[in-house]
């Protein structure tokens, strides 16, 4: 079977995405922004991402773009650390990537495609390069009513999508190691540690799936999480026990580079990790 | 409900379908269109936060589960992870006056912000706006993909405040982590 040309697929899903968003009730101002990830490599060093405004309102986008990867604070909540000033040893091609157009205005409906132009520094070693894309929209200014002799109040409303870029060059390869796992009963939920490191010269962008397993070798219950390690990260995750009697588990965690939201041909792939650590629910 | 608007995309999304199918791609073309389609994120507002005219002297709060809070929906890869925040403002603004705004939980009516997976305001959880908050988009195929936000606020208009509308920027950022 062939597939679709890959502009025209996501041409075709913006649409459905766009049509969808249409039968949902009247938003005042939305902005659409595809894909959810972008990749590109320096053979063809472009790429593109589709905007569209969904919202009923002309809206004013920009685009920048900014050096940032995912990380965790010290309660294991990740968050996106940006950083405008990366030093030399960060991976970052947020300098060389431009947008076109950098700003545009979006009638209701309206589709924009931003061009993306990657002009890399000569001698760039290979491996994978960052940034994150960053669309902001403005819609029109609050409509208050009010006469000469009133106070009154409304806010307006600046939207940021963030998304993230990656720029591949020559042999890329990724792997990942596991530095921490630790699971313990907390109230009525399941608390994971879970502490990771980047092998390798690309992201790992990958799966986690963690079994609970009884003294008696059946699953008791499964959890599925994305994961994406750029560096070393130490994520707390939370899981109900609703349905796990207390007793005594083993809790099975196998890392693979399984993603069902990214195209496979932007997968790397790498060995799958396992490890298991013992939990006690009571 | 924009029913012309809907049936115009339908229109448009057979018109381009056709030729696929005229070349018996079928079965590929909607394996593939499934997997990108997935891939976009919306986020829109679905109602402004319009406090409306307000008493001088007389603070003025709507509740994040009030008909008049501010209604906020991310439309996203079903189960993917997306940390939203908020950037709030203290004032707000009419030429050189100013009103303050406030967003810090209150002793009567709580926490400003709820969120919920599912458009289910009186069901929704309580938080503070001002903090970030980390959640999963619903894990529904499009357009139940989604994850919904409440903001509410409270302005206190000084007795003797001038007169005019007042306004402030709030801005909101979805951020995929890719977790």
């Amino acid at each position: 079977m062939r597939l679709m040309p890959r502009s025209r697929r996501l041409t075709v899903s913006i649409a459905l995405a766009a049509a969808a968003l249409a039968i949902q009730p009247v938003l005042l101002e939305a902005i659409l922004v595809a894909p959810h990830a972008v990749f590109m490599d320096h053979r063809s060093r472009t790429g593109q991402v589709f905007l569209v405004n969904t919202g009923d309102t002309p809206e004013e986008v920009s685009i920048d773009l900014k050096y940032g990867y995912p990380a965790t604070d010290s309660t294991g909540t990740v968050f996106i650390k940006l950083i405008d000033q990366p030093d030399s040893t960060e991976p970052s091609a947020a300098a060389w990537i431009k947008a076109y157009p950098r700003r545009a205005v979006l009638a209701p409906g309206q589709r924009q495609v931003v061009r993306l132009l990657a002009t890399p520094p000569a001698g760039l070693p290979d491996g994978e390069y960052w940034s994150r894309i960053i669309a902001t929209s403005r819609g029109s200014k609050v409509a208050v009513v009010g006469g000469d002799s009133t106070v009154s109040a409304g806010l307006t409303l600046e939207l940021r999508t963030i998304i993230s870029l990656s720029y591949r060059k020559g042999a890329v390869h990724t792997g990942v190691s596991v530095t921490d796992l630790r699971a313990n009963r907390h109230a009525d939920s399941l608390e994971i540690w879970f502490g990771a490191e980047r092998q390798g010269n690309a992201a790992f962008l990958g799966t986690l799936v963690y079994e609970l397993v009884g003294e008696d070798g059946k699953p008791r219950d499964q959890w599925e999480t994305p994961v994406a390690v750029y560096h070393p990260l130490s994520r707390r995750y939370v899981f109900p026990l609703d349905s796990v009697p207390d007793g005594r588990y083993t809790l099975r965690m196998r890392l693979t580079t399984a993603r069902n939201d990214l195209d496979q041909r932007n997968i790397l792939p790498a060995e799958p990790v396992t490890r298991s650590v013992d939990v006690e629910t009571r | 409900m924009r029913p012309p608007t809907a049936a115009l995309f339908l229109v448009v999304l057979a018109l381009l379908a056709v030729p696929e199918r005229m070349f018996g791609q079928v079965t590929a073309s909607l394996g593939a269109t499934v997997l990108i389609d997935n891939t976009a994120l919306t986020i829109g507002q679905i109602n402004g936060l319009d406090f409306g005219i307000v008493v001088p002297g007389t603070p003025t709060k709507i509740g994040p589960k009030a008909a008049l809070a501010g209604k906020f929906v991310l439309h996203g890869v079903k189960n993917a992870e997306a940390r939203i925040t908020f950037a709030l403002p203290t004032v707000l603004t009419v030429g050189p006056n100013s009103m303050p705004i406030s967003f810090a939980d209150d002793p009567i009516t709580g926490k400003f912000g709820c969120h919920r997976n599912q458009d289910q305001q009186a069901n929704c959880t309580t938080y503070t706006p001002s903090t970030p908050l980390v959640v999963r988009i619903r894990n529904n195929a499009p357009p139940q993909n989604t994850f919904y936000v409440w903001i509410g606020g409270k302005v206190s208009p000084a007795v003797g405040q001038q007169p005019g509308t007042y306004t402030g920027l709030v801005t909101m950022s979805a951020v995929y982590t890719g977790n």
